[in-house]
């Protein structure tokens, strides 16, 4: 795999690499580019997971012609075909190396060590949500129960904003989130729920269902249950599989017509060798 | 910190006092609410109602300055229900016994008299906080932000020392740092009375040490501190000030007297990333580089030493301040070189027992936590095993004494002071970020819907707020948030300067440090 | 697409036992009496539902969590 890294770089098949370095015993997001050719020796396939084509659409907005090679699991290919759809990158500008990928209602045989279940409190499973339960069992509490549940879980909330700024598909200029009109601003607690349905409504038929946010949220939100909701609703309602369906959403909260620029919400950073 | 982070998951108790953790330590507040969620407990005692109290088995609303007088009445319950440690006091404590007989005059009614706390619950929160070990104790700046600042921590000690939580896992009595590299500034001898790793000036033997390291005999007395500069400003002892990233304009308490003082310096300068407002007076302003332009390191609140690695060269013709300091040094005839900062940092390890075993390589992604005396110390997660740095914990016996300023006829209200999540400090860095300028824009004030239905003011209505220093005017906002009785500022906004109402003449009496939590002011909407 | 859009909300405001609190009819400009009936009907609906229950999480959070924990 290196090998083949390296002399797409040095061919000129892609500009840069997006993948993984380790780093004094960690795998950090790193891009790879032909002038640091050697760093791809240090290269990582790990369970380690980011947002890497969330890199790759900053750096197109920045340059519209640039050729990005990337590692990508399944995940990370359905964030990509949920771009393509949006007009955020070119599939041709795009050319990835595969790993291994973690399941999902969107691709039942995989694995991901990320999504071990972890030890979920106590406490938490008495009056919050069990964020390894399954989608049913969370539709099945009654009105009040679900109710509380999901308050409890929301009042935890310190508007981190970590679940959208990792979110390969949160790519829109201006944010709902940031919009004082729709979601209160100020205090915390955050204006809730209003806050985390916003996010939901704007995920319906985008969201790929990687669970990144729920990774990212201090708070352990059950962030990924409730994107999954929105999904299976955009499903059952409209039969549409986010992330696997080359064609638009047939229903978007966002407008009928996809008019957005490629604009990220902030500049790149982070990535940078 | 005398504990880790990363350990409050594992407390039996929480008790957080004094600390807006999820507005101001959010990831530390993450630990707080694992913690809880794996069934510990968690009380909240705070003059306001934090994000935090919400799942708090028990919240207090103390009155503001009454900490000492709530601590105490819990150690009168813990002795009299026998829930101390006694084992523990006997061999690694002393002066229990002035302790025992202070707190037995802190009855429930007495406590309730000073605080407004109910017996009931303060009998709760004691014995939640008594009878779950290990209980860890979290504090920031609504404990020592105040003219009994030192006492309030001390009786922090006490309490956790009574029930044997200090020197064990999960527990100890932890200060949140305000900023992220407090803890190291301090360390680095950031203070006017000792150089790194607190060895003080005072100390023949100590500076002898670095006198020989670096070539130059140094001065024995010890500098002025912040609160004492101001008075010497004024009486023209203090003629020049170089202010190194702080913006004193706006966070030293009473505005008016400080810029009163800051007219009397014949000479000032200010290293900044930003025209800050003090900036903006300066004589001279050295440009400095930002986190992102500079390496080093940072050491944090759990004592954690970590390094920052350059992204990007400075922009334009700032420096890091390391820099700065050595040109300006060489400059004023004492030659100070260094190639990069982990020279500085190696010769600094090399004076300074705590950070003895600590280098660039060693500290890595993940940092050190000190005292890290040698090359193969792992580090120290937790102070006080075995034994408490000087040997045995000493107890204090503390009296309550009431803050400087109490609500009165002319001014009736409570006002504190403090910060809110989207912003940090005086705001030179936060808001110019356009995403947390739309969290918050502009200065308000919180007051409870009844004192404000009192005042005859509604939501978003400008408000007059005088204290004894002067007046400034800020927008309502109404929340339950605060007790009636007692108003809330935030610190960071310039054109709404909390600090023009605050005390400067109200300070602890050891650490130097203003009452900003407490000051009496009176409100009246502003007609215009 | 309206129908979908609104088959939507219903099904997320389901989470927090909502969906009663929306309701879409058609009725044309000359259907006055139809208006009359449905708006009626679903205020009748609303009022019978009674305050919406969410606030009380923000404002009093104790109670409301409380009533969480079992
Ligand atoms: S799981 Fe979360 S981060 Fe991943 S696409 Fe969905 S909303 Fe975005
Ligand atoms: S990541 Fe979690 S805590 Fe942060 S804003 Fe999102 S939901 Fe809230």
């Amino acid at each position: 795999m290196k090998e083949q890294i390296k002399s797409w770089l040095e061919q000129g098949t892609v500009d840069v690499f997006l993948g993984y370095r380790e780093v004094d015993h960690h795998p950090i997001p790193w891009c790879f580019t032909q002038e640091a050719i050697e760093e791809v020796d240090d290269l990582v396939v790990s369970p380690a997971r980011y947002s890497l084509e969330k890199i790759a659409t900053h750096m197109a907005a920045e340059d519209p012609d640039i050729r990005i090679g990337m590692l990508a699991r399944d995940c990370n290919n359905r964030a990509l075909n949920v771009l393509y759809v949006w007009n955020q990158l070119r599939p041709e500008q795009v050319v990835t190396v595969e790993a291994n990928c973690c399941p999902s209602p969107l691709k039942e045989h995989a694995d991901c060590s990320y999504l071990e279940p972890g030890t979920v409190g106590a406490y938490k499973k008495a009056v919050g949500i069990d964020n390894h339960l399954r989608l049913e069992a969370v539709e099945a509490y009654g009105p009040e129960e679900g109710r509380n549940r999901w308050m409890y879980e929301f009042q935890k909330c310190i508007k981190c904003y970590g679940c959208r700024n990792i979110c390969p598909v949160c790519f829109c200029r201006e944010c709902s989130l940031d919009h004082d009109d729709l979601v209160g601003t100020g205090p915390l607690l955050p204006d809730i729920p209003i806050f985390h349905l916003v996010r939901a409504v704007h995920m319906a038929g985008r969201c790929i269902d990687c669970g990144l946010c729920e990774d990212a949220c201090p708070m352990d939100i059950p962030l990924r249950l409730l994107y999954q909701k929105v999904n299976r609703i955009a499903m059952d309602l409209f039969d549409y599989r986010t992330g696997t369906s080359g064609d638009q959403p047939p229903f978007s909260i966002l407008g009928d017509r996809v008019t957005l620029e490629p604009k990220p919400i902030q500049p790149v950073t982070g990535a940078e060798a | 910190m005398t504990n880790s982070i990363a350990e409050i998951e594992d407390a039996g108790c929480v008790f957080i006092i004094g600390s807006n953790t999820t507005a101001c330590h959010p990831l530390i507040a993450r630990r707080v609410i694992r913690a809880k969620e794996k069934g510990a407990k968690l009380i909240v005692a705070d003059p306001r109602n934090i994000q935090l109290s919400r799942f708090a088995d028990v919240a207090v609303n103390h009155r503001l300055g009454s900490d000492v007088a709530l601590l105490n009445g819990m150690m009168h319950i813990i002795i009299k229900k026998g829930w101390h440690a006694e084992d523990y006091i006997a061999s690694r404590t002393e002066g229990y016994d002035a302790l025992e007989e202070m707190v037995s005059r802190f009855t429930p009614e007495k406590v309730q008299a000073i605080t407004g706390v109910d017996p009931g619950d303060l009998e709760e929160m004691t014995r939640l906080y008594a009878t779950n070990p290990p209980g860890s104790l979290l504090y920031a700046m609504g404990i020592t932000q105040h003219t009994t600042g030192v006492d309030n921590v001390k009786s922090c000690c006490n309490l956790a020392m009574l029930c044997g939580y200090v020197g064990v896992r999960g527990g100890g009595v932890n200060p949140l740092r305000g900023q992220n590299n407090v803890q190291g500034a301090c360390d680095m001898g950031g203070l006017p009375n000792v150089v790194t790793g607190y060895q003080p000036v005072a100390d023949e033997a100590v500076r002898e040490k670095f006198s020989k390291a670096w070539g130059a005999e140094l001065p024995a007395a010890t500098g002025l501190t912040i609160t004492d500069m101001i008075p010497a400003m004024l009486e023209g002892k203090l003629k020049g000030l170089y202010v190194i990233g702080e913006n004193p304009k706006l966070s030293d308490p009473d505005w008016n007297h400080f810029n009163h003082a800051l007219k009397r310096l014949d000479f000032l300068v200010v290293q900044e990333l930003f025209l800050s407002e003090t900036a903006q007076v300066a004589d001279v302003v050295l440009a400095g580089a930002s986190v992102a332009e500079k390496d080093g390191t940072f050491t944090n609140t759990e004592r954690r030493c970590m390094r920052i690695n350059k992204a990007i060269d400075p922009i334009g013709n700032s420096l890091a301040d390391w820099e700065i300091i050595c040109r300006l040094s060489t400059a004023m005839g004492y030659e100070m070189r260094y190639d990069n900062p982990e020279e500085i940092f190696d010769e600094m390890a090399g004076l300074t027992k705590s950070y003895a075993g600590m280098s660039y390589a060693r500290i890595g992604l993940d940092g050190l936590q000190w005292p890290c005396p040698d090359k193969d110390h792992p580090g120290t997660p937790y102070l006080h095993k075995d034994q408490f740095t000087r040997g045995k914990g000493m107890f204090f016996a503390l009296d309550y004494k009431d803050p400087a300023e109490l609500p009165d006829e002319e001014y009736p209200y409570f006002l504190t002071t403090g910060r809110m999540f989207a912003h940090f400090h005086t705001g030179t860095m936060t808001r110019i970020s356009p995403h947390l300028d739309v969290e918050q824009k502009t200065g308000y004030v919180d007051i409870h819907p009844e004192d404000a239905a009192k005042m005859e003011v509604r939501d978003g209505d400008m408000v007059v707020l005088s204290s004894r220093r002067g007046d400034i005017e800020a927008p309502v906002r109404l929340t339950r948030s605060v007790a009636p009785g007692t108003i809330f500022l935030p610190i960071h906004f310039g054109e709404v300067p909390t600090n023009v109402l605050t005390n400067a003449e109200a300070f602890d009496p050891l650490a130097k440090i203003p009452e900003f939590k407490v000051s009496a002011v009176k409100v009246h909407k502003l007609v215009l | 697409m309206t129908i979908k859009r609104i088959t939507f909300l219903q099904e997320l405001l389901g989470l927090f036992g909502l969906q009663e609190r929306v309701h879409l009819a058609w009725i044309s400009s000359a259907e006055a009496q139809k208006f009359v009936e449905v708006v009626t009907a679903f205020t009748e609906k609303i009022k019978s539902l009674g305050p919406n229950p969410l606030p009380a999480y923000r404002d009093a959070p104790r109670a409301a969590l409380a009533a969480a924990a079992h």
